[in-house]
């Protein structure tokens, strides 16, 4: 298969491992993540019904298909220095399951002893038992997805989880012992004000996290959000409010002790998730799980070579298949490397450095996209001094239509 | 055997059912199987199949069993109904010896059944009426006969009652062709004299020439003159139309309809019109031909991709071999690069011929506002015809300026004449008449400004009357107006392109109309764009094309970089549909569209 890809280089190489769990209680009006709702009733260990038929099922084709994949990495000789479980909400299944799957990727890869080892966890399915048994199972990074500490803003949302839900989870969180925090929160929700908003923030300032992922809403295709704003009927905050609230976020954090270190990414310095940074700096991960995607690349000039992969969509299919269904397996030239390493490598504050482009491609950035970044830095969006790109603010809030001007073709 | 031809066409208002008719009548006479039948066989472009209407004429021979026994040779040549195409309806009819005149039922006459009546009356052609669509429930046959005999004084005694699209009455309509078109006249044995109404370009067999022949004989070996130029060439095959098929012949002799090839690769050697006629062998004279018709409506066709203008030329000229009513002219923008400035007859005629440019010649587009050929006075004593409005004069060397005047006839229920009335005022018009045909419709006659009706006219009097006017018009003249030119300036540029002549009292309104037109048109950029309306240098309308925002893409759920990656792809192909003016790019389209301003009212 495509990970028997031959790669020129021995040295030691690093990887992270994304895990997703597609369960969730019930869907959010604004998600279009691969989730499959499964209601609020507790999953029972002793009486298996259908639910708990489809999950151990699906666990054990998660196994299957990490037993399978390690052995490519094994050879080569990387080491695992991060693992993140996402979903859907990983903590609506059996803490225990978790565990287990922690333990196969334990046996099964070399896991560095300080990796970053996160889970997505929703308020409203956490239990202290649960939370314990994560810290034994050697994860080290809670991320909650609280989204907003407004009552009004959650119901709107369709979250599960009220406010004093929230704030007896993080307390929860606290107490097992967990020492590296990040709090999800949405903003420019619709009927948000910057006040409500900014309350939000202040709570979550208050709680003293180690982290904030703060995302502004964007309406996606097959949502509810979708249904309503087609049918005229979703009120959200204007423009001018939105570019607000924006702002208003990234100096609100800055004043308060967050560095912003991506677009949307703010953390207390030396707590930047560095599992999310291997995406935004081409570092090589491998996604197992229902439409998990894999990238792997190799370095070897002058033909660098990377492989984005997918896994199927299809519950079904990835049941059946024996964890081998692919949905998309692009190879990636050297071309759409470099593009890819501009538009996500800008989504970082820091930016990109000339020196690393040069020694990643064998080829100098200003030769391959001087006139753009000419162009970029003469409309104020982009700067380039002491060899490192970067946009400013206001390039990284029209970042979309300057990141495109970075694809060639 | 000439008296067993009948050479006819059938006219129409636009939608009364034209093209169902050919069908049905190219189905009886069992020309081809039912099984072969397409939808609508005689309109072979795909384009027409999708706008329902028919474009380019085109003949089709057929073979009928009449119930006296006897077996006729039918030729249809069929004709476009649409009023733009006046000029190709009449060379259709030079072809032809009779008219079935189809009217719809439940609509009665219409204003371009009128205008296609006297068009085929010209031509001295039998007319006969059919009643269509008897089958709606709307409709009211004994009323439409009633008002056939009032208006266009047609006998309606023996007019078939038919439904086309059931097949009902189908054999009468045939026994009336063979009844009420005349036989053509016309001898074999005199000198050959054909008449080109059509022609192709193919690439083996060179320009198939498509002719009605009046007297004499051509075969393979022919040698043949052009009279008209006096190319002469050997005749190569001759055939007749099949359905959308051409079906090889020994021969056609006097009253046939059928097409020559004789390799002739020149596409300026046959103009359709022309007389054919034997080298050896010549005719007295040519036969009148066509009156030269003059395009009405001009704009700038630009390739999208400059390197394309080549191909652009080609495509004209090919284009230009059976539409001898395109002009083109090459032409050079300081927006657009280099193009060319074409003639149509109308703005549908523009259209068809941009969409068959883009489909037939795999060419991508830009074209211009169209505007109207204006005539220019100088002081000088010099008169200039004005087809490009970044080509006027300084104001100072005008002396006055003219523009050009149609007769317009508008046919409305009464419920409606208050707002077409409304209408035709706001456009400029000067009422001439207006006649009851009936109790509840009126047939409205005003002078017009061809420029208040090139553009949006049709479509405006269709919404207001929701459907219920019909509407017909023909160059009158031109006459005084006080002109001015309306320029355009993006992000403080000026772009020529987007010039254009306005009425002097309507320049400010037209100025913000085209300004929040262009505002809706061009997208974001990464900052504020003026948009200007300015009238010799002085700005009379200012929009703003707002700075994005905010346009920033959340977070990657679990590294799937590829959804990422078609994001941005997408806003990266949206613009490759745009020109670059400076630095804002303005999408291709806009420059068309910003004059189709009635579309909120």
């Amino acid at each position: 298969m495509c990970l028997n890809w031959t790669m020129k280089t021995e040295r030691l190489r690093s990887l992270g491992i994304y895990i997703h769990i597609p369960f969730c209680v019930r869907k959010c009006k604004y998600c279009d993540f691969l989730s499959l709702p499964i209601g609020a009733e507790p999953i029972s260990l002793v009486h298996e019904g259908e639910r708990e038929k489809m999950i151990r099922t699906y666990f054990k084709a998660l196994e299957n298909e990490i037993e399978n994949k390690s052995a490519h990495f094994r050879e080569k000789n990387y080491t695992v220095d991060t693992i993140y479980i996402g979903g859907g909400t990983p903590s609506v299944v059996p803490a225990s399951f978790i565990f287990s799957l922690l333990e196969k990727v334990y046996k099964a890869l070399d896991v560095e002893s300080d990796a970053e080892v996160s889970i997505e966890v929703n308020p409203g399915t956490l239990k202290k038992s649960s939370l314990e048994l994560y810290r034994k199972a050697g994860i080290n990074r809670i991320s909650i997805g609280v989204q907003s500490t407004n009552n009004a803003d959650l119901v709107m949302l369709g979250r599960i989880h009220s406010r004093e839900d929230f704030l007896k989870s993080y307390d929860e969180v606290l107490q097992a012992g967990f020492e590296n925090i990040n709090l999800d929160l949405m903003h420019s929700v619709p009927g948000q004000s910057l006040d409500r908003w900014k309350s939000t923030l202040e709570d979550a300032l208050w709680l003293k996290p180690d982290h904030i992922s703060a995302y502004s809403l964007i309406v996606e295709d097959g949502t509810y959000f979708k249904t309503l704003q087609d049918e005229g009927k979703l009120r959200l905050p204007d423009e001018d409010t939105a570019l607000e609230i924006y702002r208003f976020t990234n100096t609100f954090l800055e004043e308060n002790g967050f560095k912003r270190y991506e677009i949307s990414n703010f953390a207390v310095p030396g707590r930047e998730s560095r599992h999310n940074l291997r995406y935004w700096d081409l570092s090589e991960y491998l996604g197992v799980g229902l439409g998990a995607s894999s990238f792997l690349l190799d370095r070897s000039l002058p033909d660098i070579k990377g492989l984005r992969l997918s896994n199927t969509r299809d519950m079904k299919e990835y049941l059946d298949s024996g964890q081998n269904a692919l949905s998309e397996a692009k190879t990636l030239d050297r071309d759409r490397l470099m593009e890819e390493y501009l538009f996500l490598g800008l989504r970082k504050t820091e930016g990109i450095f000339e020196e690393r482009f040069e020694k990643l491609f064998g080829i100098s950035l200003r030769e391959v996209y001087g006139a753009v970044i000419e162009k970029q830095v003469k409309e104020g969006v982009a700067r380039f001094e002491d060899g490192r790109l970067h946009l400013t603010e206001r390039g990284m809030e029209v970042a979309n239509p300057v990141m495109a001007e970075y694809l060639r073709q | 055997m000439g008296d067993h031809i009948r050479n006819f066409c059938i006219i129409a208002h636009i939608d009364h059912g034209k093209s169902t008719l050919a069908d049905r009548i190219i189905e009886k006479t069992g020309l081809l199987t039912e099984r072969e039948m397409t939808d609508q066989v005689l309109d072979n472009m795909d384009l027409e199949r999708e706008r329902g209407i028919t474009i380019k004429s085109q003949a089709v021979r057929t073979v009928y069993h009449a119930k006296d026994g006897e077996e006729y040779i039918l030729n249809l040549i069929d004709t476009p109904g649409h009023v733009d195409f006046n000029y190709e309806v009449s060379r259709s009819l030079a072809a032809c010896d009779g008219a079935i005149l189809v009217v719809d039922a439940s609509q009665g006459i219409e204003a371009q059944t009128l205008a296609n009546v006297y068009l085929a009356m010209d031509h001295d052609l039998e007319v006969f009426p059919v009643i269509n669509k008897i089958d709606l429930p709307s409709a009211d046959p004994d009323k439409v006969a009633h008002e056939i005999e009032d208006v266009l004084g047609l006998d309606t005694e023996k007019a078939p009652r038919i439904s086309a699209k059931q097949g009902i009455g189908i054999d009468d309509v045939l026994e009336a062709i063979v009844r009420e078109v005349p036989p053509p006249s016309g001898s074999k044995d005199e000198p050959l004299k054909a008449l080109i109404f059509d022609s192709v370009y193919d690439s083996y067999k060179g320009v198939i020439i498509f002719v009605r022949i009046m007297d004499g004989i051509v075969k393979k070996g022919t040698k043949i003159r052009f009279m008209a130029n006096g190319y002469e060439d050997e005749v190569v095959e001759v055939g007749y139309f099949g359905a959308g098929q051409f079906i090889t012949c020994e021969e056609l002799s006097a009253g046939a309809v059928g097409y020559i090839t004789a390799s002739i690769k020149d596409l300026k050697v046959t103009r359709v019109g022309d007389t054919v006629t034997q080298a050896d062998r010549p005719c007295a004279e040519a036969l009148p031909g066509y009156k030269k018709v003059n395009p009405m409506v001009y704009c700038g066709v630009y390739p999208a991709d400059s390197a394309k203008y080549p191909d652009l030329r080609d495509a004209l000229e090919k284009l230009q071999l059976n539409d001898a009513s395109l002009v083109f002219e090459p032409e050079t923008s300081v927006a657009l690069g280099f193009g060319f400035r074409c003639g149509f007859l109308g703005l549908l005629h523009l259209d068809v011929i941009q969409e068959r440019l883009e489909r037939e010649y795999d060419l991508d587009l830009v074209t211009t506002a169209p505007g109207v050929v204006y005539k220019i006075y100088k002081t000088d004593g010099e008169m200039i015809e004005l087809t490009n409005p970044s080509n006027l004069p300084d104001p100072s060397e005008i002396e006055h300026m003219e523009e050009p005047v149609v007769t317009a006839e508008i046919m409305v229920s009464t419920e409606y004449l208050g707002a077409i009335m409304k209408l035709c005022q706001e456009r400029r018009g000067t009422q001439i008449s207006m006649d009851y045909i009936e109790q509840s419709r009126v047939m409205l006659k005003y002078e017009l400004p061809l420029n208040e009706i090139i553009y949006d006219f049709f479509d405006a009097l269709k919404s207001r009357s929701r459907g219920y006017a019909s509407f017909d018009y023909e160059l009158k003249g031109y006459q005084r107006s006080e002109l001015l030119k309306l320029d355009i300036l993006i992000n403080k540029e000026y772009v020529d392109a987007l010039s254009f002549i306005v009425f002097k009292d309507n320049a400010y309104e037209r100025g913000r109309k085209m300004c929040e037109k262009l505002v809706k048109e061009i997208p974001r950029h990464l900052f504020d764009i003026p948009v200007q309306a300015a009238v010799g240098g002085k700005v009379i309308a200012r929009e703003t094309v707002k700075a994005y925002r905010k346009d920033v893409l959340a977070k990657c759920y679990g590294g799937d970089i590829s959804r990422k990656r078609k994001l941005l792809e997408k806003q990266k192909e949206g613009k490759k549909k745009m020109r670059q003016i400076g630095t804002v790019e303005i999408p291709q389209k806009a420059f068309l569209n910003v004059l189709k301003l009635d579309d909120e009212d």
